[in-house]
């Protein structure tokens, strides 16, 4: 296998037989958003808790090795890295830990900057667990039947989720030519891995442009093969999956709900109890 | 005969582009292909066998003339669905006949666009799967699998949606020699042990030995027609053509040129050394 297929580890799909893999693909999609909502929603330190125990509950139900999901962080660590220091920095509240020159950091400031932190890598590990756990087709069929209502709207959204099936299924299909043609490129002399910015860019263009043309061809094949195995668009298609709700995934709805109301009711109290504290401060 | 595949008296002609003039490719091509029979199409690159391919199910239409394809004329609209139902093609990519990221949900792309009910899709599915003896590898991604068992995949994608006929364009050509094997028996068994008419395109002379009949073509013409024996026979033809003999073939030739003929002519090593080990001892 190749290296950087090998890196890619975002939007991969790991075949297996938990529970979670079991549920309804439309039940994930749809509670998946909800935990992306939850995890914004948090705000104070006992509903941002709620949602990492409620992310980790669903990691182990995965019984995937967690080491897959710390790996699809590893990108995005300067991400997290900046957007705490800059929360560190601009938000002042609560006592100063350090003034040094103009720089002021608050204790306010190091909890916003560590909620964000634990934000981001919340939404990072939520979004996987949905790719890891759903198979491409499953995925765009959740995707399909649950966008069918905008049909009424004129929208195709069968052809909208058979672009993403085969968008999804060519993706490591291209990253193996990509490397090859990397490779032709190379044994040929070019230099694709030095100099600056603008030279690497430019030394690209010769492995880009193969790959286009290679993509259209492959699009063109692609598109024969489809018609030779009957397929005429999504009129009186069938699926080999039906899609049902089940036990599990009305009890994953239960559990999502409960999570829902005791970060919301944090919420609250933690703001009614720093109103009672700031109106009695005051007075 | 009961021909599947009929090619009357078709015409059929490239159409001109910018840079070059309207090319006919074939003039006047008449040739039938029997029902449960296996037939290697042969020929060397621009014979105009892939042309014949896409137009046994109507991806390609004569200019003139007509293809019947299980007795419909592909030039029929209304029969369009029902012919590349019975007529299933495989390609020679397979990297590039293949939907979906699983195995087994790209197997039945082709019986859901045929709006078979979901229960007996995974039924054929799972039949489709024994036959090309993949049916462990069901629910593995398509992107790791070898070329030889990416194309046996898209075979049982073809067979679930039981065709009458099996079509299949080169499809070793990209594949290593032990893709090509494993192609090759699962294409011989089909037609074995499930009687499935297959039509195989190729331009290795060694895969049409495993034929029942083997149609030679060139520039759109049959040049050489009958069983793989009696083709491989007229050595000098085949080689004008650009197709290479198979090594026991070529040896036998060398051998008779040599003043020992063996009879029947051997088209496979065991039976070139079996034929040996008699006249030496």
């Amino acid at each position: 296998m190749s290296a950087l297929l090998n890196d890619i580890t975002f939007g991969q799909y790991y075949p297996g037989n938990s529970v979670v893999h079991r549920m309804d693909p439309r039940a994930k999609v749809v509670l998946t958003v909800a935990a992306i909502v939850l995890i914004f929603l948090a705000r104070v330190a006992v509903a941002v808790a709620c949602t990492v125990v409620f992310t980790a509950a669903a990691v182990a139900l995965t019984r995937m090795p967690v080491k897959l999901y710390l790996k699809t962080l590893k990108p995005i660590i300067p991400i997290i890295i900046l957007t705490s220091v800059i929360n560190a920095l601009y938000v002042s509240s609560g006592t100063v830990v350090v003034h040094v020159w103009q720089i002021t950091i608050t204790t306010g400031g190091l909890l916003t900057a560590l909620y964000m932190a634990v934000r981001i890598c919340l939404l990072i590990i939520t979004s996987s667990l949905l790719t890891y756990t759903t198979s491409p087709t499953q995925l765009t069929d959740a995707i399909e039947r649950l966008l069918s209502p905008l049909a009424l709207l004129r929208l195709d959204v069968h052809t909208l989720a058979m672009m993403m099936t085969i968008a999804l299924r060519f993706i490591p299909t291209l990253i193996e030519e990509t490397e090859k043609i990397m490779a032709a490129q190379k044994a040929r002399g070019a230099d694709l891995d030095s100099g600056g910015l603008m030279r690497r860019v430019k030394a690209l263009v010769p492995v880009l442009i193969p790959l286009l043309i290679s993509s259209f061809r492959r699009a063109a094949e692609l598109a024969d093969a489809m018609e030779c195995r009957c397929y005429h668009g999504g009129k009186d298609r069938t699926r080999m999956r039906q899609l049902h709700l089940s036990a599990r995934d009305w009890l994953a709805f239960a559990v999502t709900a409960a999570v829902f109301g005791a970060v919301v009711a944090a919420n609250q109290m933690a703001s009614g109890l720093l109103y009672a504290l700031f109106t009695g401060g005051a007075l | 005969m009961d021909p599947i595949i009929q090619f009357d008296h078709m015409h059929f002609a490239y159409a001109a582009a910018e840079d070059r003039p309207a090319r006919p490719l074939f003039e006047d091509f008449s040739l039938a292909l029997e029902r449960g029979g296996f037939t290697a199409v042969l020929g060397h690159n621009g014979s105009g066998k892939s042309t014949l391919a896409r137009m046994c199910n109507g991806m390609l239409l004569p200019t003139a003339g007509a293809v019947l394809a299980d007795g419909m004329n592909t030039a029929d609209a209304a029969s369009q669905l029902a012919i590349r139902k019975r007529v299933g093609l495989v390609f020679q990519n397979p990297d590039n006949q293949i939907v979906s990221s699983i195995v087994e949900e790209d197997v039945a792309f082709g019986p859901e666009n045929l709006g078979v009910p979901p229960q007996e899709i995974r039924q054929r599915v799972d039949d489709a799967l024994r036959a090309v003896d993949m049916y462990e590898y069901r629910t593995h991604s398509t992107s790791r699998l070898s070329g030889g068992q990416k194309q046996r995949v898209a075979i049982a994608g073809v067979l679930a949606m039981h065709p009458r006929c099996l079509v299949l364009d080169e499809p070793t050509a990209m594949l290593d020699p032990r893709g090509r094997r494993e192609v090759l028996d699962t294409v011989s068994r089909l037609n074995r042990e499930r009687g499935m008419t297959v039509v195989l395109i190729t331009h290795y002379m060694e895969e049409a030995a495993l034929a029942d009949r083997c149609v030679v073509l060139e520039r759109g013409r049959v040049l050489l027609d009958g069983t793989p024996r009696q083709v491989f026979a007229h050595a000098r033809e085949l080689e004008a053509t650009g197709l290479t003999l198979p090594v026991p073939c070529q040896l036998a030739v060398r051998l008779a040129e040599a003043g020992l003929a063996l009879d029947p002519l051997p088209l496979t090593e065991a039976e070139c050394t079996a034929r040996l080990a008699e006249i030496l001892s």
